[in-house]
């Protein structure tokens, strides 16, 4: 928590005998991040991948060109649990049955891309012949003439006034097509063959190839369809044979990729280790408290021949060249949270993990926005439609967020707003839609802030400030204490930035300090910095603005010192900053409008006693407040995540930690 | 109060003219972050981080419309 897993870093080195045995323990344990060997050490090289490692790499291939043919993705996931396999079984199967069926199915495969062709083939034929079958001529009759010659193609213009200047002796079939082309076929003496060729070609003759056949062509019209019929009967077979496949060895083929695939993950391992004639070395990182578990484990497995020792056990704060992969650990309810800060970079191993302040904020931000019972009701069940359709990590990550957000929105809409899709508890204005008179019951429950009324809105435009204070204060202090230990003077400029920030959040609360919420600040927060003006400074009342500017005069002479006097530029950045987390109450506004909007419109159609219009209206009610329900999560997650990303982590965060990924299966199909 | 035209007028610049300047800056980023995502599905992320980044601009035109229309 806090803190990425402590990792250390250790060196496993042993006889080139025991190398196997070495691997497959490491691999089933699944918990060391190996190095991979650089060829920085004399005496060492890489190693060479083991020996049955050809033999299952090209069953691997095999398997995967299986896949392909038999449009089998591993990439998708499938609602249900797949069946597992253990490692003998599988390994039987894919000897047994994977193997051999590659064969069948490449027979099918061969033969659907040989009738494919052939259908192609027989399209075109298809169409020359709907084209010749506006001429009255037997289709053996184009060819094998002694002393004619046959012209068969499209042409521009009506050829008959030119060949009439050439010879009167010949026989012209015509038919216009489209875009002013048309379609000729001409029998002339082969002794005018040369003019009339020169003469068709300058008018833009093109000729078509008549299709060697006999009879009429509307018989062989009727051959060629039947036959491109009987292709794709043929075609529908053998596809349903290869679906017969898929659905009968799906789960065993990626069964089966999964294991080889894993297999050769083993068997190529030793081309990132160093390796001498007859010896290896391992270099990794494993976390700390698995430090004992693993050794205990290569221990038992291979009793001689193996040495095990820890190179260093990492501080948080030193500084060295190396740095260890990152492992996040949080409790079990922050882990979806994990997922944004990995979508925006892992921490660096001397860095405080965030995923614990977005775990707290993250909820408040998003509910703040949401801001309706009724909503976050609909969210929650949103949420778990989702993490049903879409099983893959990330979605239940994001399901998990929403799930979450939902809960959080219905406390918000409850205590704070009153209000349920986006129909007030009780009515603020006279004559307005509410639930009390609705159902007819007086709810005990009385909104604290109104979301619509111009004093609400200013209620809640202070608490995002009051948000932006909390939030970035809270980026200054983990700033400080991720710098205390490395560089005093950098901690010191966070504890600058910190003051200025304080400063300005007095100067924007003695602006809101006629509102509830800015009171309250002002009385609990603040000190009542604002009463107790009779308490003099060198000769200057204490009060807001003085108060302020004192601060702030205080935090840029700290920033000038530490950071150099181009930090005082940025000072302006930080009010940018604090104005941002505005968007809280802006979306929540907005959404609220938009909600009461659709409400103003459409619950007068449910009032109006008319059947038909009721459903008409229900139904339009469900479709646009599920349109604002979608909508104001997606804006409310992601301005949530921005304000975290944008305004938070810049304020101290750097990232860029590699990933632990530990040297072991990923098993879904195997066991 | 004879100003509250003005006022109205001016809450509306507040929030059309910092619309119109956020969307020109994220038509832009916008661009820019489908050609990163079509080459590499996994700054999906970061696109949709800096895509909202000047969406700063219009809510400061709303907060300033917000304080405009409280003076009517």
């Amino acid at each position: 928590m806090l803190r990425p897993q402590k990792m250390s870093r250790v060196l496993i080195a042993g006889v080139k005998t025991q190398l196997d045995r070495t691997i497959e323990t490491l691999y089933n344990l699944n918990i060391v991040h190996i190095e991979d060997y650089r060829q920085d050490q004399e005496g060492f090289k890489l190693g060479k991948p083991l020996d049955r490692g050809s033999r299952i790499s090209e069953e691997l291939v095999t398997v995967r060109s299986l896949m392909k043919n038999l449009d089998i993705d591993k990439e998708v996931v499938k609602p249900e649990k797949p069946k597992k396999y253990g490692k003998r079984r599988i390994s039987l199967e894919i000897s047994r049955d994977i193997l051999p069926l590659q064969k069948n199915v490449l027979a099918i495969v061969e033969r659907m891309s040989a009738l494919e062709r052939r259908k192609t083939d027989r399209e075109n034929v298809k169409q020359l012949l709907k084209q010749l079958a506006a001429f009255p001529v037997r289709l053996e009759l184009y060819t094998g003439f002694k002393n004619l010659d046959t012209y068969v193609g499209t042409i521009k213009i009506d050829p008959r006034a030119g060949l009439n200047k050439i010879t009167q002796e010949y026989e012209l079939f015509l038919k216009p097509i489209e875009r002013g082309e048309m379609l000729i076929a001409l029998f002339a003496p082969k002794r005018h063959s040369k003019n009339i060729f020169e003469f068709l070609n300058s008018k833009g003759f093109s000729p078509i190839d008549v299709p060697i056949m006999k009879g009429t062509v509307n018989d062989q019209l009727n051959i060629v369809v039947n036959e491109i019929m009987d292709i794709e009967n043929q075609l529908v077979t053998l596809r349903k044979h290869l679906n017969d496949y898929n659905e009968k060895y799906e789960n065993s083929i990626l069964a089966g990729e999964e294991y080889l695939a894993n297999e050769v993950e083993k068997t190529d391992a030793p081309l990132r280790f160093a390796s001498s004639k007859n010896a290896f070395t391992i270099e990794g990182w494993i976390p700390t408290s698995k430090l004992s578990m693993v050794k205990l484990h290569l221990s038992t497995a291979i009793s001689q021949g193996l040495y095990i020792e820890v190179l260093e056990e990492k501080e948080f704060t030193q500084e060295e060249e190396k740095e260890p992969p990152i492992q996040l650990e949080n409790p079990k309810g922050a882990k979806p949270y994990e997922y944004l800060i990995e979508l925006f970079s892992l921490p660096s191993y001397k860095e405080f993990d965030p995923t614990m302040v977005l775990y707290i904020i993250f909820p408040l931000f998003f509910a703040f926005m949401i801001g309706d019972a009724g909503y976050g009701i609909a969210l929650m069940i949103l949420a778990v439609i989702m993490a049903k359709k879409f099983p893959s990590d990330e979605a239940k990550s994001i399901a998990r967020i929403v799930f979450i957000g939902g809960i959080f929105s219905i406390v918000f809409g409850l205590f704070i707003f009153a209000d349920a899709f986006g129909i007030p508890f009780h009515a603020h204005e006279s004559g307005e839609v509410n639930w009390s008179d609705s159902l007819g019951i007086s709810i005990p429950i009385y909104a604290a802030i109104h979301k619509l009324d111009p004093a609400g809105v200013v209620e809640m435009l202070v608490i995002s400030i009051f948000a932006a204070f909390v939030h970035l204060g809270l980026g200054f202090i983990i700033g400080i204490s991720n710098e205390i230990k490395h560089n005093k003077k950098h901690a010191v400029a966070y504890m600058g930035w910190f003051i200025v920030l304080l400063a300005f959040f007095m100067l924007l609360m003695n602006m809101g300090k006629n509102t509830g919420a800015g009171a309250w600040i002002g009385e609990n927060i603040l000190f009542n910095i604002h009463l107790s003006a009779q308490a003099n400074f060198l000769g200057l009342p204490m009060d807001f603005p003085n108060a302020s500017l004192g601060l702030l005069i205080v935090g840029i002479i700290l920033l000038i010192v530490c950071e150099g006097p181009i930090a005082v530029m940025e000072v302006m950045g930080l009010v940018g900053n604090m104005i941002s987390y505005t968007r809280l109450a802006a979306i929540g506004v907005a959404k609220g409008a938009v909600a009461v909007a659709f409400n103003i419109l459409l619950l007068p159609m449910l009032l109006g006693g008319n059947v038909g219009l009721i459903i008409v209206g229900i139904i339009l009610l469900f479709l646009c407040h599920m349109l604002v329900i979608i909508l104001g999560a997606l804006s409310a997650g992601i301005q949530a995540v921005r304000l975290n990303y944008v305004e938070f982590f810049l304020k101290f965060y750097k990232g860029g930690g590699e990933r632990f990924k530990p040297f072991g299966a990923i098993k879904r199909y195997t066991i | 109060m004879p100003d509250a035209g003005l006022i109205a007028i001016g809450a509306a610049l507040a929030v059309g003219l910092a619309g119109i300047a956020t969307a020109i800056a994220q038509k832009d980023i916008g661009s820019s972050a489908v050609g990163a995502i079509a080459e590499n599905e996994k700054l999906f992320g970061k696109g949709l981080t800096m895509m909202v980044i000047p969406e700063t601009i219009v809510i400061f035109g709303l907060v300033i419309a917000f304080m405009l229309v409280g003076k009517i």
